[in-house]
């Protein structure tokens, strides 16, 4: 297996629309989903559709994804 | 909930010249850019104006979509400033006579009213009566009232309305220039943002 190749997706809550809105400019992809897990997953499906167009160097077995997401929120009044 | 930014980025992505090359193995689109000479990624269902940024970027276009609050610009600008005043006829009546760019000059109309110098409201002439009604007039607007029900002030796009408007009885100036009632009190000084007046502290506009 050839040396790992890592992407970060950052991901923030969007209030507005009530979804994580995550982007990575490497692959580069950006997309939206009501949870982490399905916006991993369509950012998936975009990195592995590009990855021969973007990196044709680089396996897709050797690509790792990973998300840094952010949500702002208050606590809460117990 | 709908997608909200499905067409408009993708007209803008087409404006800039960037094509679509083929439907992706999944819920998006592979377009090419001929600004940055890459592939990237639209998504088909966007939601948020954050995704619809982030794909113009990718594609070397600046960002095009903003929070919602911020395309009421027009409206959150102030458009002059006005006062709520009571009159002799109708004591419990309140209305703002006139709307400048400029506290002082408004002031100045205020102070000359207040002195009993001036019982035609809105303006005292007809050269102040353009200008007071310059800044409204372009949002359509002629007068500012205050409803007796929720005694909140608001802009009135068109005097006839408000004095028609049983919930608004009792205002000052069905027509410009024609009320003869002095002003017995200036009871608020405030800015006007559209629809909305803000009443502002007297030292505000010193």
């Amino acid at each position: 297996m050839s040396k790992p190749v890592i992407f970060t997706i950052s991901a923030a809550w969007d209030q507005e629309a009530s979804v994580w809105s995550g982007h990575c400019d490497d692959i580069p992809a950006a997309a939206d989903a009501p949870t982490l897990d399905e916006l991993l997953a369509k950012i998936s499906a975009m990195a592995l559709d590009l990855l021969p167009d973007n990196h044709p160097g680089v396996d897709p077995a050797s690509l790792f994804l990973q998300i840094t997401a952010l949500r702002e929120a208050e606590p809460a009044v117990l | 909930m709908a997608p909200q930014f499905d067409r408009a980025p993708r007209d803008l992505l087409r404006a800039a010249g960037c094509t679509f090359v083929r439907q992706g193995r999944g819920s998006h689109e592979i377009w090419r850019s001929p600004l940055t000479k890459r592939n990237f990624a639209v998504p088909v269902g966007i939601l948020s104006r954050h995704t619809a940024n982030a794909i113009l970027r990718q594609a070397g276009l600046p960002k095009a979509f903003r929070a919602a609050a911020a395309r009421t610009d027009a409206f959150g600008t102030c458009l002059g400033y006005a006062y709520v005043a009571r009159s002799a006829r109708t004591p419990r009546a309140v209305n703002i006579n006139s709307c400048l760019p400029d506290p002082a000059r408004s002031k100045q109309i205020i102070d000359r009213k207040a002195n009993g110098l001036s019982c035609t409201p809105p303006c005292i002439s007809l050269e102040q009566n353009k200008m007071c009604h310059r800044p409204l007039s372009r949002l359509g607007a002629t007068s500012v009232c205050t409803s007796f029900r929720s005694g909140r002030s608001f802009v009135s796009q068109r005097t006839e309305v408000m004095c028609q408007n049983p919930t608004f009885r009792g205002c000052l100036g069905a027509q410009r220039g024609t009320s003869q009632d002095p002003v017995t009190a200036i009871l608020h000084f405030g800015r006007v943002r559209g629809t909305v007046f803000e009443p502002v502290a007297a030292n505000e506009t010193a």
